[in-house]
């Protein structure tokens, strides 16, 4: 039971958006997809869900191909950045459609998500705000009753409280009815704390696939004077620096020298989510092979 | 039939013949409300101006083929709400086309009421002579003197031929749908031309004023096989054969069918 994706590549017009992709996505699990614009986020979130077709590769949930295959699309649901609905359609509408499409939609839960979020579901699709769109599509996505959802930049022109509420319902939701959650977003420190694992994809290919914790634990901001820090360390994994008057940080991704002394002068943290993805993402001749 | 074979064919259903249905009643407005409005500016001269006789110029057959080719070649709009909720290519392509037989069954009800229920009487017409206006005319006697007989023969074979126009419909559309904006524009404007010129060159062959050298029978022979021409005897209109137009439009159906598979595969979505 998990979504198995082996040996993706995507080109387009020549360029080659992914490459050899290959990952698992376990079930009931929530996910962070991080990756910078133009990463190839929305292309993969695109290829699992069959909405395009890789240039080579494939994706089976179950054991089963996604490719035009009903049974395999029924589980899975991508709220995405695009809108694919009926601008002429009213919401109320769009959730029965949806409805008859997945079945067992929950009805009650969405009419309860509506009214928190102040979404008039008599409106027409086409005359909501981009952050009453994302609202309308991150509803159906809690409410469809699916295995894997995907969520593309799911806050989206969303305030800072209506993320907030989504990020509550999201963690209320996944409680009550555990499944699968994949979000892409920039947002990384709104979401750090929700996911569980996390694939930062750069440069066509993942470049961090792990546990959360796992990954955050063996990820080290190392500061101090410039040469008690570059002493410290020379032959580790650095994949980024920053320098404030005679103070230097390091940030190291990868198991310390635990038989290297620790100067006085030298003080080590552990880095946040936000700090490692942008310094994996941004040095890659000083990052070295990050693949976990 | 599965779930969302059915759901899917449902919603298709449901959508265009209401869409069909608006866009019919927008015609009938244009199509009567511009001779008044011409008739208001011009001097009010109702006098002339006959309703019945403005509904039986309707040309109502000739408005639902057109509607059938229209309507069927919208493929992307529909493909994104799909695959938004998880149909898969086949399924979509698969209900579209339970969707044609079934709009173009009850066209073709809605045709022939109102050829031989309205139009005929209050022309002052019999069964068969509104047959023989109909572009069944060249088998309107095919099967014998029984009317009803060669009326259900022509509803059946209006029936295949409105299937046929929306099957050309979703393969020109689901072929379009495979490129960009800017591409489609250049298809739409190129293949009519292309096509023009294509027939303009084979009724070519077949004319008499064409050198010997480049004269060909076999276009002309081939068209009078799918018209169903006699092969023996006088050739009278009504008396053609209509297995062969039949047989030529189901084989039709059947290529344009199959086109319309391989682009509705192929279909993703865009940028």
């Amino acid at each position: 039971m998990s979504i198995q994706i082996q040996a993706i590549q995507q080109v387009f017009h020549k360029h080659v958006v992914l490459d050899n992709l290959n990952l698992t996505i376990e079930p009931n699990k929530i996910y962070g997809l991080l990756g910078r614009n133009g990463a190839g986020k929305s292309t993969l979130l695109n290829i699992i869900s069959n909405r395009i077709q890789p240039t080579s590769g494939r994706v089976e949930i179950d054991g089963e191909s996604v490719h035009d295959n009903d049974r395999a699309l029924g589980k899975l649901f991508l709220m995405s950045e695009v809108d694919l609905y009926s601008e002429r359609s009213k919401v109320a509408q769009l959730f029965k459609l949806t409805a008859q499409f997945y079945g067992d939609f929950d009805f009650d839960y969405a009419a309860r998500l509506a009214k928190a979020f102040g979404l008039d579901t008599n409106a027409r699709f086409g005359k909501l705000s981009t952050g009453y769109r994302s609202i309308f599509k991150l509803i159906l996505a809690l409410c469809v009753p699916v295995n894997y959802v995907f969520l593309d930049e799911p806050v989206l022109g969303l305030d800072a409280n209506h993320r907030d509420l989504f990020y509550q319902e999201l963690i209320e939701t996944y409680s009550e009815r555990p499944r699968t959650f994949v979000i892409s977003t920039h947002l990384i420190e709104e979401i750090a704390n929700l996911i569980e694992h996390v694939f930062v994809l750069d440069n066509h290919h993942i470049v961090v696939n792990g546990e959360v914790s796992d990954i955050l634990a063996k990820a080290y901001l190392i500061s101090g004077p410039q040469t008690d820090v570059q002493q410290y360390t020379d032959g580790l994994n650095v994949i980024g620096e920053d320098h404030l008057g005679s103070i230097t940080a390091e940030y190291v991704y990868g198991a310390l020298d635990n038989n290297r002394p620790i100067p006085d002068t030298v003080q080590i943290e552990h880095l946040d989510l936000q700090k490692l993805f942008v310094s994996l993402t941004n040095t890659k001749e000083a990052s070295g092979n990050h693949e976990h | 039939m599965n779930t969302k074979l059915n759901v899917t064919t449902r919603y298709l259903l449901t959508d265009q013949l209401k869409t069909m249905g608006q866009s019919f009643l927008w015609l009938l407005a244009v199509f009567f409300g511009l001779p008044f409005i011409y008739r208001i500016l011009t001097g009010f001269r109702f006098e002339n101006y006959s309703i019945v006789s403005a509904l039986n110029n309707l040309g109502l057959g000739i408005m639902f083929a057109l509607f059938m080719f229209v309507f069927q070649s919208l493929t992307y709009d529909y493909f994104k709400l799909f695959i938004q909720n998880g149909i898969s290519r086949t399924t979509y392509w698969l209900s579209r086309i339970y969707a044609i037989i079934i709009i173009s069954f009850i066209g073709e009800l809605l045709c022939a009421l109102y050829s031989y229920g309205f139009s005929a009487p209050t022309r002052g017409m019999t069964t068969h002579q509104m047959l023989d206006q109909t572009a069944y005319m060249l088998y309107a006697d095919w099967l014998g003197s029984n009317v009803w007989l060669n009326l259900l023969a022509s509803m059946f074979f209006m029936w295949i031929f409105y299937i046929g126009c929306g099957l050309l419909g979703m393969a020109v559309g689901s072929l379009l749908a495979l490129f960009n904006k800017h591409t489609q524009r250049i298809l739409i404007m190129v293949i009519p031309i292309l096509g023009v010129f294509a027939l303009g060159m084979l009724i070519s062959l077949t004319s008499p004023n064409t050198p010997k050298f480049m004269q060909s029978s076999g276009f002309e022979n081939f068209l009078k096989f799918m018209i169903g021409y006699p092969l023996h005897g006088q050739a009278l209109s009504g008396n053609f054969n209509p297995i062969m137009p039949i047989v030529s439009m189901i084989v039709g159906c059947g290529i344009t069918g199959g086109l319309s598979l391989i682009f509705y595969k192929r279909l993703h979505l865009k940028n």
